[in-house]
């Protein structure tokens, strides 16, 4: 937040509108930005007898409307580093810094708005409610940040509009394909117009096909919304769309390669 | 075989691991149910089991008594015209009282005085072979240095050793005796822990006051000389005395008991139904997961022998860990909690409980146990299998529908629990004597009925949060609908807890307030009451030389007048009734509050005039009497020809009152005796300042009380209202599990929503929004439980104490426990929130990793 307010010349009055002005910032001289820093990050689990070093010595950096793929077998670390991504966790040793401001120095109360107002989450699994329809499972991320149902329920539409689902508002998720549940997370992770959005194996549950159309609209999410995507995934077809592909082993990044998209 | 069991043993460790909670919640349900019932059971045995056993182990071979009917006994000679008789083997006169013992801290007022059964019997006794008698005879006849034989239980309560002297206060006098000996459990087995003190006979008669007079003779007839022998008794000692089975006084005091028994019996049992129902909520949680398994092994090629020998497993282990658990927290409850005899029995019967624990009621508890398991694991695995209205998965594609139709077997399941419901009042209502199975039948319809009550509920819910701007109101809602096995197992612990505890506590405190004011309201105006005995005497039948003491009394400047109290027990064929023998100068010779049937004042003016008695409702319907009819009352003297006055209720005594002149009852008992005097004194003198005069006056009697009318009620109330008291920690076991299932089911939930919690907070969900979450999704449905509970036990409380009425003889009068009603309520609410916040602080404080799927 410091790096904010230096390179604008304002106060910070609140992460919210520091953010806003960076952006607006960078917005007009057509330059990205670091987003998401991880430098020299270690993170070790304890269990009962054993040490689990999770990530080991990870440096990297995520750009303003960047797509990153992330491969790498499963416990090689993935899902640690989204969540230290998140804020989630804190690391061990080295430093997460979103937008300049380090992670570690945010209190629940920041964190949690962090959470709310800069980042989207996609789950492999959904994690859409049962019982809500498609709308409703939108918005609620922004009945949580206190937006009156009216105008959550408006944005939610228009969220779901966006990602091809403006037929679908009133369904619930037990009568929507594994694609079209997938679509609603996404919708449900774009109505909060965060700057990055973590996806955690978004196909692992879908077949090809559909996997396919929804890589290609999480693809799309960095020209549309300007935000910036993590996509942890096994499939090698992400790469195709990623600007950059990593793979990770044992907690530590292997590689950095080009991807395919720009 | 042996692999077989090794594959069922891996499938239960691996529930175990998935499941802990669930298995560990289950186990407390079933054994929270044992563990009321064996308790029931062994306290129940322990005081007839005590008394049969101490029975059995004076009269030995006897099978035949000669009884007295009242106080003063018969003399020995008639039980000595026994040997004469033809077909009697052998005979032993036996003189038992009832008494109050002081050890050596007595005299110096730090020892209260124990209530003891003193036995004075003769050599005979050794003829009859029984354990106890022939114990105590050896031991006195090796006893040189003294007289008195004691259990080793109550010469440890009582502070004495061999040698020593013990004070016994009998009718009123104080005797000292010395102590020749004890007997522990060597000798006596398990009757060791009663509170019996032997002497030889003349000991005994001496110490009574009663030379020359027996209370009992025991009668051992000759091989197929029995039905003779009682014949001959009958013809010859028929008139005055009892001629009975010796096991007659053991049937009186079950037949006393019963209604304790009873409520006892049925409470337990909807305790146990209970403990099956929050074990089949338990297992019915996971249902879903348990559904995936069962899957899982029939696709992995698992035979159907094998998937069922698993549940049958399940439910075995579950039984034997309930049945474990229940037994071993049944003998805790057992032994702190039902340890004496209730004072009103101890009142009437030579008894003492001693705890005893039978194969029976080891076999009993087991049995329900295993059947309860079975019943809680089996159910919801065949929902599971067959993927019944409770057995939804909770993974997304199953939900509770709330806008389509109801199913064929939805509608049958309502239907049916509306029927089982309304048939079980209608029945209770019409015939009280089927309450215990209406009231299951009742608990079982309303548990039919959660499933489409959740439906109905959770549907106007979801009206009301589908405008509204409260994430987690919308949420909780979502999350109900989608995982109705939730609320329904939430709604059914609600309701049973709630039930058990309005019904319960309701009910027992309609029967205490009735037999208390039973007693209660004979004691009336600020008198002084002076009696021998303690809250022992609590009925008053003790009589004493009381013609002495009235005149010293009358003499004191304060006294106003002195009025005789002639009251006793008396032995009907079926009943030990209590004989109020109520004084010519007592304004209503029954008590207005206690009458039931007839005039008040024509009754009083017949029973004044003598040769008239009130009886109990419960006898008067048993000898299928009315008013004005004529009936006979074996009595001291003679049999008596008495006329129905009035019906009245049973004045405290649960095996029912008969209500007379104290002169007329003199006159039947052969004896001037009062057995309580009360002391009516002038204008102007209270009675709390004139009761240290009084007692000063009769120190000299020793063992004679005085006490305040009010202090005459506060005992009453404290003896009196301990009948049925053991069933309140019915309540508290009850609670107790009621809250540990709660909040077992609360943390369990909230596990198994883990993922789901996990991505709410990592999408921006604030700690307070999740704990309203939890708060709605647990609370709403737990409390709506406890609602529907509280207003079925109201239902229930009334039906019981329709049955109370009947069976205990008590006019008890329904009260709705509105009070209970509301701590329960509040009870419910503290837990719901209590469980809200540990699960959040729960899920709040690790680290949302279930979200993640990598």
């Amino acid at each position: 937040m410091d790096q904010i307010a230096d390179r604008s010349g304002r106060p910070p009055q609140g992460i919210g509108q520091a953010v806003s002005a960076a952006v607006a910032e960078m917005e007009s001289d057509g330059r990205t930005w670091e987003l998401l820093e991880l430098e020299h990050v270690h993170k070790r689990y304890s269990t009962p007898g054993e040490v689990i070093h999770a990530v080991r010595d990870l440096t990297l950096t995520v750009r303003e409307r960047e797509l990153v793929a992330l491969l790498g077998p499963s416990g090689s670390g993935k899902s640690t580093l989204l969540m230290l991504a998140a804020g989630l966790l804190r690391a061990d040793e080295g430093a997460v810094r979103f937008e300049g401001r380090d992670l570690a120095t945010l209190g629940r109360r920041d964190a949690l708005a962090h959470r709310r107002t800069q980042l989207g989450f996609v789950f492999q699994s959904f994690n859409l409610t049962a019982g809500l329809t498609a709308q409703e499972n939108v918005a609620i991320p922004l009945l949580m940040r206190g937006i009156e149902h009216r105008q959550a329920h408006r944005r939610a539409a228009q969220a779901l509009c966006e990602v091809g689902l403006a037929h679908r508002l009133d369904h619930v998720p037990q009568r929507l394909s594994g694609g079209e549940c997938q679509r609603v997370a996404i919708a449900r992770a774009l109505v909060g117009q965060p700057k990055l959005i973590l996806a955690d194996e978004p196909t692992g549950n879908l077949d090809s096909e559909t996997a396919s159309s929804v890589l290609e609209l999480l693809g799309t999410l960095p020209a549309r919304g300007g935000a910036a995507v993590i996509l942890v995934t096994h499939d090698e077809r992400a790469a195709a769309r990623a600007d950059r592909v990593l793979s990770m082993r044992d907690g530590m990044l292997l590689t950095q390669a080009r991807g395919g998209a720009r | 075989m042996i692999s077989t069991l090794r594959t069922l043993l891996l499938f239960y460790r691996r529930h175990l691991r998935v499941q802990p909670l669930r298995e560990l919640m289950a186990v407390l349900g079933v054994g929270a149910g044992v563990a009321l019932l064996f308790a029931v059971q062994v306290a129940q045995s322990g005081i007839t089991g005590a008394f049969d056993q101490v029975t059995r182990g004076v009269a030995g071979r006897a099978s035949i008594e000669l009884a007295a009917r009242g106080p003063e006994g018969f003399s020995v000679r008639s039980a000595q015209a026994l040997a004469r008789m033809h077909g009697v083997r052998a005979y032993a006169p036996l003189l038992t009282l009832q008494a109050q013992a002081l050890g050596p801290g007595g005299a110096t007022g730090a020892q209260r005085p124990q209530a003891i059964t003193l036995v004075g019997a003769t050599e005979q006794v050794s003829a009859l072979h029984g354990r106890l008698s022939t114990a105590f005879e050896r031991a006195e006849q090796h006893a040189k240095a003294g007289f008195l034989i004691l259990t080793s239980s109550l010469a440890q309560r009582l502070g004495v050793r061999a040698g020593e002297n013990v004070t016994v206060l009998i009718d009123g006098r104080r005797e000292e005796i010395a102590i020749a000996g004890t007997l522990g459990t060597r000798a006596l087995g398990s009757a060791a822990g009663a509170a019996i003190a032997a002497a030889p006979l003349p000991i005994i008669q001496a110490a009574a006051g009663l030379p020359g007079r027996v209370s009992r003779a025991l009668i051992e007839p000759q091989r197929g000389q029995g039905a003779k022998v009682r014949a001959e008794l009958e013809r010859r000692f028929g008139a005055r005395l009892e001629v009975r089975p010796v096991s007659a006084e053991g049937t009186l005091l079950a037949r006393a008991a019963s209604a304790e028994s009873e409520v006892s019996l049925l409470f337990s049992v909807i305790s146990l139904l209970a403990g099956v129902i929050l074990a089949y909520n338990a297992l019915l949680l996971a249902s879903g997961q348990r559904r995936r398994f069962i899957a899982y092994l029939i696709e992995a090629g698992t035979p159907d022998s094998i998937v069922v020998a698993s549940l049958i497993f399940d439910a075995l282990i579950l039984g034997l860990a309930g049945c474990a658990i229940g037994l071993a927290g049944g003998e805790a409850i057992s032994v702190v909690a039902y340890r004496g005899a209730p004072g009103y029995l101890t009142a009437a019967f030579p008894v003492s409980a001693q705890h005893i624990v039978s194969a029976q009621s080891i076999l009993i508890a087991i049995g329900s146990g295993i059947a309860a398991a079975f019943a809680a694991a089996v159910l919801p695995a065949i929902g599971a299998l067959r993927g019944g209205v409770l057995a939804v998965p909770d993974a997304i594609g199953g939900s509770l529908s709330l806008t389509g139709s109801l199913r064929a077997s939805e509608r049958l399941l309502l239907g049916g629990g509306l029927l089982l419901s309304g048939g079980a009042v209608l029945l209770a209502s019409l015939a009280p004597s089927s309450t215990i199975a209406a009231l299951l039948a009742l608990v079982l319809g309303i548990m039919l009925c959660l499933p489409m009550l959740a439906r109905g509920l959770l549907l106007l819910a979801g009206r009301a949060a589908r405008r509204a701007s409260d994430a987690a109101a919308k949420l909780a809602v979502a999350e109900l609908a989608s995982t109705p096995t939730r609320p329904v197992a939430l709604l059914a612990t609600g309701v049973i807890a709630a039930f058990l505890m309005v019904v319960i506590g309701g009910s027992v405190a309609d029967v205490k307030s009735a037999v208390r004011s039973g007693a209660a309201s004979l004691i009336t105006g600020d008198s002084l009451w002076v009696r021998p005995g303690g809250a022992q005497n609590v009925y008053t039948t003790q009589p004493f030389a009381s013609a002495a003491v009235a005149a010293r009394l009358e003499r004191l400047p304060l006294v106003a007048s002195v009025q005789p109290w002639r009251d006793a027990f008396l032995d009907l064929e079926r009943r030990r009734v209590w004989v109020l023998g109520v004084p010519s100068g007592e304004s209503e010779q029954i008590v207005p509050s206690e009458l039931l049937e007839g005039s008040l004042a024509v009754a009083d003016a017949r029973i004044r005039a003598g040769g008239w008695a009130a009886l109990s409702e419960t006898i008067v319907r048993e000898e299928h009497l009315h008013l004005g009819e004529a009936f006979r009352l074996p009595t001291p003297t003679g049999e008596a020809h008495l006329r129905l006055a009035a019906t009245i209720s049973n004045y405290g005594w649960l095996s029912g009152a008969v209500v007379m002149s104290a002169g007329e009852e003199a006159r039947l008992w052969g004896s001037p005796e009062a057995s309580e005097l009360q002391v009516r004194l002038r204008r102007g003198v209270p009675a709390a300042a004139a009761k240290p005069a009084i007692a000063a006056l009769l120190r000299g009697d020793g063992a004679l009380s005085v006490q305040t009318s009010a202090e005459r009620r506060a005992e009453a109330g404290a003896v009196l209202g301990g009948t049925l008291s053991r069933l309140n920690d019915t309540t508290i076991v009850v609670l107790i599990t009621a809250i540990a299932s709660v909040l077992t089911l609360m943390l369990s939930a909230v596990w198994q929503s883990r993922a789901r919690i996990d991505s709410l907070i990592s999408i921006g969900m604030s700690f307070t929004q999740l704990l309203r979450l939890i708060f709605y999704e647990c609370a709403g449905a737990l409390l709506t439980g406890c609602a529907l509970g509280i207003g079925v036990g109201l239902l229930g409380q009334y039906l019981i104490d329709g049955w109370l009425a009947q069976s205990t003889g008590s006019p008890v009068r329904y009260a709705p426990a509105w009070q209970l009603s509301l701590s329960t309520l509040a009870i419910a609410a503290a837990i719901a929130l209590a469980g809200a916040a540990i699960g959040t602080a729960r899920a709040a404080s690790t680290q949302p990793r279930t979200a993640f799927a990598t």
